[in-house]
Parts: C-alpha cells; sequence; structure tokens
C-alpha cells in the first residue's frame, strides 16, 4: 500500500502489546568512512528524518507471535525502495519484490505488515535492483523474541544469559560510486548494469576489516551461556572458527530449531543464511572468533576479520562432590536422597534441564527430591549455601515413575 | 549455449534428440524401475560415463558409437549421469535422474554457471585454473531470469497444501546459496551432509557437483522469487536481473 507523504509526520510509537509498528526511512545519502580513511557514498535505513542512515540498518525487535507494521518513507532523492523481510515468509504482498508487490516511491510512504510466527534471526533488505542497494547498505538484521522469556531460543528451546548479533557483508568502493549508485531502472523489471565485484573491506555489524583487524569483542563470564546470532547479508561466504573452550553449538538456522544440535568448531554460513550458536565456556580464556570471508566461486578467503572473545573469571561452581554432599541413587528413578556435611549452611536446592531450563526449586531441606514426574534424562542439581555459593553434581534419571 | 545476452558459449549437452539441446533434460524413474539408457556419442571424441552414486562403474562411449548403461531405481531421491572427466560436468556432459515414488509432483533445477573464455579454452582442450574463476552468467537448467519462467521443469507451480519436490543439482564450479521467498522447505536430501537432512530452511547453499532434495509444502498461494544470494548471480552478462532467479507460482 502506498501513500503520499503529507506535510507533517506523524510521531511512531513502538508499543509495547501485540501490535506493534516501527518506522523506517530510506536514503541515498549516507555516507561511511573506512579504515583507510576514504569515505564512501551509502545509502541505508534510518529510525528518524533527523538520523543518518547507518549500515547496517537498525535492528527490528519483535516477539514471537506478534503482529508488526512497518512505515517506510522513502525520502532518497530519486529512486525507488522496497523491503524484503527475509526468511519470514510473509505474503507476495509484502514480500517487497517490485514487480510482485509494490515499489515505494521517493517522498511516498508504504507499510509492510506481518506476524512473527517463529523466534528467530532474519534479515530485511531493499530488493529494488538488490545486487546494488543491498552493496549500498540497504539493510538490517530482525530479530524475533519468545514470546514468554526473551533469553530463551525458542518455547521450550536453551536458556541463554547474553546474546549477541553478528551480520556479515563486504564493500567494493567501486560500488559506491554515483555511476553505479545512480543507475535509472524501469518500474517494472528494474534492470541494471552491475560491475565485477571485488571487495576491499569485510564487515562484521558494519565495522569493516582489512584482514586480520579484530573489528569487534564479546565479553562474558564463565558458566554464563551465550547465544550468537549469526547473519550473512553479502555476496561471500563466511567461515567462523570457534576456539574450543567456547564449546560451540549449533542449535538453529534460519529460524528453524536444528532437529539436534551440533557441536562444532567450524562453521560455514553462506549469503543469505542465518545460524543460531550456542557458547558455554566453563573456564576462563582470551583468544578470538576468526571469521574468513571466501569467494563463492573458487572458495578462496578473500578476507579475514577476528573477534576477541574474553572469558572473565571461572566457573565459580565446585561441585557438590567437592565439598561432601553426597546423592543416592544415581542413576535413578527420580527418588532422590542427599546428605549435606553440617559445617555447611544449604539454604535451597535448584534443578535444571539439560538445555539450562529451571525446572525445579525448594528452600525446603529433607534430605530427599521427587524428580519422579519429570522426563528421564540429564539434569543438573545446585545446592546454595547460605552465601549464595553453589554447588552442583548431575544427575541421570533413567525411568519414568 | 546462448547466453541472454545472445553470447555464445560452447558446451557439451546429454538430450533426448539427436540435436544439441541447451534445456536440461530429466530422465524420472519410479522407485524400482529398472533404466536400459543407451547412449550415442556424436562428439569427435570418445567419453566415458557413470551415474554419481556408483563412480567406479564407467561406460566407453566412443566417438560416433553407442553404449547401453543400466540404473535400477533402489532408493527415492536424485542421481546424475556424468562424463567421467574432471570439467565435463562444468561443459555439459550431465543428465540428471529422479527416483519416485510417484505420489508428488517434482521439478529439477539444474544450477550453474559459465565464464566464456574458460569454456572456449576447456572447448579446445586446453586447460585453465579454476583457482582463478570468475562466471559471467548464471542458469537454471540452462536458462537465465526471465527465460526461467518459461521453463516448465524448473518452474515450480502448484496449489496451497500440496507437497511438492524440489531436485536440485549444481552442475557448476561455484557454490550457490539458493533464498527462497514465501517459504520454509525441507531437506530430504543432502549429498553434502547427510546431517543437513530434516532441517527447515529458506536458504540452501549447494557446493559444486552436490545434489539436494527438497519438499516444499506452501501455505499460502503467491508468487515467491527463489534466487542465488550471492547477488552477483543474479546477473547475467552484467545485467541484473538476467541471471539464476525464478519464481514459484502457488494457485
Amino acid at each position: 500500500m502506498r501513500i503520499l507523504l503529507v506535510l507533517f509526520l506523524s510521531l511512531f510509537v513502538l508499543a509495547s502489546d501485540a501490535q506493534s509498528k516501527v518506522l523506517l526511512i530510506g536514503r541515498n545519502l549516507g555516507t561511511k568512512t573506512l579504515p583507510d580513511s576514504n569515505t564512501i557514498r551509502t545509502f541505508g535505513f534510518a529510525k528518524g528524518l533527523n538520523d543518518n542512515p547507518s549500515v547496517p540498518g537498525p535492528t527490528l525487535h519483535v516477539r514471537e507471535g506478534d503482529s508488526l507494521t512497518i512505515d517506510f518513507w522513502n525520502i532518497s532523492q530519486g529512486a525507488g525502495h522496497t523491503i524484503h523481510l527475509h526468511g519470514l515468509d510473509v505474503d507476495q504482498a509484502n514480500d517487497g519484490v517490485p514487480h510482485l508487490s509494490y515499489t515505494v516511491e521517493h517522498m511516498e510512504h508504504g507499510y509492510y505488515k506481518f506476524k512473527a510466527p517463529h523466534p528467530g534471526t532474519y534479515l530485511y533488505h531493499c530488493h529494488v535492483i538488490s545486487s546494488i542497494h543491498v552493496q549500498a547498505g540497504m539493510y538490517g538484521m530482525l530479530i524475533v523474541h519468545t514470546k514468554s522469556d526473551s533469553l530463551k531460543t525458542w518455547e521450550g528451546g536453551y536458556r541463554f544469559d547474553k546474546e549477541f548479533a553478528l551480520l556479515t557483508s563486504e564493500i567494493d568502493t567501486f560500488w559506491h560510486q554515483d555511476t553505479v549508485l545512480n543507475q535509472g531502472h524501469d518500474h517494472m523489471i528494474h534492470t541494471a548494469v552491475i560491475p565485477k565485484f571485488n571487495p576491499q573491506f569485510f564487515l562484521v555489524n558494519g565495522h569493516a576489516s582489512r584482514n586480520e583487524r579484530e573489528v569487534d569483542s564479546i565479553h562474558f563470564k564463565a558458566g554464563e551461556k551465550v547465544f550468537l546470532r549469526l547473519a550473512n547479508i553479502g555476496n561471500l561466504a563466511n567461515k567462523y572458527h570457534f576456539p574450543s573452550f567456547l564449546n560451540a553449538q549449533i542449535v538453529s538456522s534460519d529460524g528453524r530449531a536444528l532437529p539436534s544440535a551440533e557441536m562444532t568448531n567450524e562453521l560455514w554460513v553462506f549469503p543469505g543464511e542465518r545460524y543460531g550458536v550456542l557458547l558455554d565456556a566453563t573456564l576462563q580464556g582470551k583468544d578470538s572468533i576468526q571469521l574468513g570471508f571466501h569467494n563463492m566461486n573458487t572458495l578462496k578467503e578473500e578476507g579475514r576479520a577476528s573477534l576477541l572473545t574474553h572469558v572473565q573469571g571461572s566457573l565459580g561452581i565446585r561441585t557438590a562432590e567437592d565439598v561432601g554432599i553426597a546423592v543416592f541413587p544415581n542413576p535413578g528413578n527420580g527418588h532422590i536422597f542427599y546428605s549435606i556435611p553440617a559445617s555447611l549452611s544449604i539454604q535451597g536446592v535448584q534443578v535444571y534441564s539439560n538445555k539450562g531450563e529451571l525446572v525445579f526449586e525448594t528452600n525446603a531441606i529433607t534430605g530427599s527430591l521427587n524428580l519422579g514426574l519429570f522426563p528421564k534424562g540429564l539434569y543438573h542439581i545446585q545446592f546454595i549455601d547460605e552465601d549464595g555459593h553453589s554447588y552442583s553434581m548431575t544427575y541421570l534419571k533413567i525411568d519414568q515413575q | 549455449m546462448v547466453c541472454i545476452d545472445s553470447s555464445f558459449i560452447p558446451s557439451y549437452s546429454i538430450s533426448f534428440s539427436d540435436a544439441y539441446s541447451q534445456q536440461q533434460e530429466l530422465i524420472r524413474l519410479i522407485h524400482g524401475d529398472t533404466l536400459e539408457l543407451t547412449i550415442y556419442n556424436q562428439d569427435s571424441m570418445d567419453h566415458s560415463f557413470f551415474w554419481r552414486s556408483k563412480p567406479s562403474m564407467s561406460t566407453l562411449v566412443a566417438s560416433g558409437g553407442n553404449a547401453s548403461i543400466q540404473y535400477i531405481g533402489t532408493f527415492s531421491g536424485g542421481d546424475y549421469l556424468r562424463g567421467n572427466k574432471s570439467n565435463d560436468v562444468y561443459m555439459g556432459l550431465i543428465l540428471p535422474l529422479f527416483i519416485s515414488n510417484g505420489s508428488k509432483s517434482s521439478f529439477l533445477w539444474d544450477i550453474h554457471e559459465k565464464n566464456k573464455t574458460f569454456s572456449e579454452e576447456l572447448i579446445q582442450g586446453n586447460s585453465v585454473d579454476f583457482a582463478n574463476y570468475d562466471p559471467d552468467y548464471f542458469f537454471i537448467n540452462g536458462q537465465a531470469n526471465p527465460q526461467t519462467l518459461n521453463d516448465s521443469l524448473s518452474r515450480v507451480t502448484g496449489n496451497t497444501g500440496d507437497s511438492i519436490l524440489i531436485y536440485i543439482v549444481n552442475s557448476g564450479k561455484s557454490v550457490h546459496s539458493l533464498h527462497f521467498h514465501g517459504y520454509h522447505l525441507e531437506i530430504l536430501q543432502s549429498s553434502f551432509n547427510n546431517s543437513d537432512i530434516g532441517r527447515s530452511k529458506d536458504t540452501f547453499p549447494l557446493r559444486a557437483g552436490e545434489i539436494m532434495l527438497l519438499l516444499l509444502v506452501p501455505d499460502k498461494p503467491g508468487e515467491y522469487p527463489v534466487h542465488d544470494h550471492n547477488l552477483i548471480a543474479v546477473s547475467g552478462g552484467g545485467i541484473y536481473p538476467n541471471g539464476m532467479f525464478t519464481t514459484l507460482l502457488i494457485q
């Protein structure tokens, strides 16, 4: 739906209920300064009329089940633009492909509407001469959070303590010249001449690397579970190498859970793909996640970036066995007995599933626990003393009650 | 083959007629069928062929001669016959085969790309260095957008709720990362990594020579693009969007 721009702009309100609306402005006169101090022209999205377009555009957030309306204003000095909601499986009218839905022309605005059904990591980008407009900078990330708990990958999924999003792309400065960016197009097909693509800069979240340069860093504590959202909007393949101590585990792709999680130190993310990766470092350490940008025709590495990963502190959780807490029988059918040394003042017991979900807790220290109604499998039991220290052990439930 | 901009690129083909055919062909079998395939070699050179699933069983077809190859459809999924030299598939010596239980509609996408100079050198018998490969044209079943929309073998059509199979072969040298608008699809077969089977995705990377079988069950009508998300591959001869791009048309 297209609506002509009126004299007075309405303020947008990001509602916190199930119906949300977000404003995006499309611009053609952004700038970006690269590591060699040169400045290139960019296209991009901005959240307000007075904001410069950013590359990437602002990350959009929505909750599972909520309906989002993107009110897109094109104030771009001439070019038409659209918003394609990548991976969100929207209907044709909202899919943002110019000749199959509609184009938002200069000085017009239009609405893109969808309901977010699956928690996950998605993208949005312009689909007008997409090769050029995406390279120019018209893209961003869209995250659908779990409805009940934003620190879960999906309902019944993995709990995490922190999350980081990494959106990769490349820049070929030749493509940012006016001769390429200012190409006219016909409204039905949007043909254009595109040059050879030879990127000189390799971006993570818009931060450019010129080989080996650290472009970003992530910090967390040992024992904290970290959820990495990886997305590739570029034309090159990404190859991630995770240091072993991060215990990286792939749990989702393209907004859907994998049939089974996979432990890995290496992950390829190809153009258009997204992945969810859980990190579970139990030891402190400092290393880098290495990221190679590989040519799709030769798989030759064309560029590299690194992300410093700093895991602070030790696990901080001593085992129950270390302090003399005995739990038996283990494995068992869920009826658990435990004994605690008199020197310990245990105030509470918590039980976590193997996915890190708290499934039971009590302040009643009776010497027994009943997990008889829980499914069989691995559980982690933590005994917490009056100072808040935790003493953990692993319990294997092997029979249903 | 004739490109979208009328450029000519030398290429082989395996077709069901005695004339060169740029349009990719497909052999369809029902599970349990036995195929007796007779290959007539109209080239000036001898060629040998083998099925991808049986790489050690090669059959020589002399120049001007013919030979028979048997295939028994013992599984449901995709395979292909190929020339045995390393660049034969790239040059067009590939014939995809699809074995089904007959209950679902199916489509073939033979995705590939070409560099004109490389093909001209190879047809002369010269060697090329694919470490420097930089293709100019990108195809589905030998066609580029918008000609892909007229290919009944690749243009996916159906109705909401249908179970539709899409059999994809990468006969090129590049990796192609196919992105679907509108739907997520399930991986039923993946020659590169069996553990991908069962994944529901919207973007599917295929490496050179690899095959993938996808299941699409559309939940809504409409026309939705599918294209390589290496957005350079959506071009042909430097013109966007005359490359690896087609649409799904669901009623």
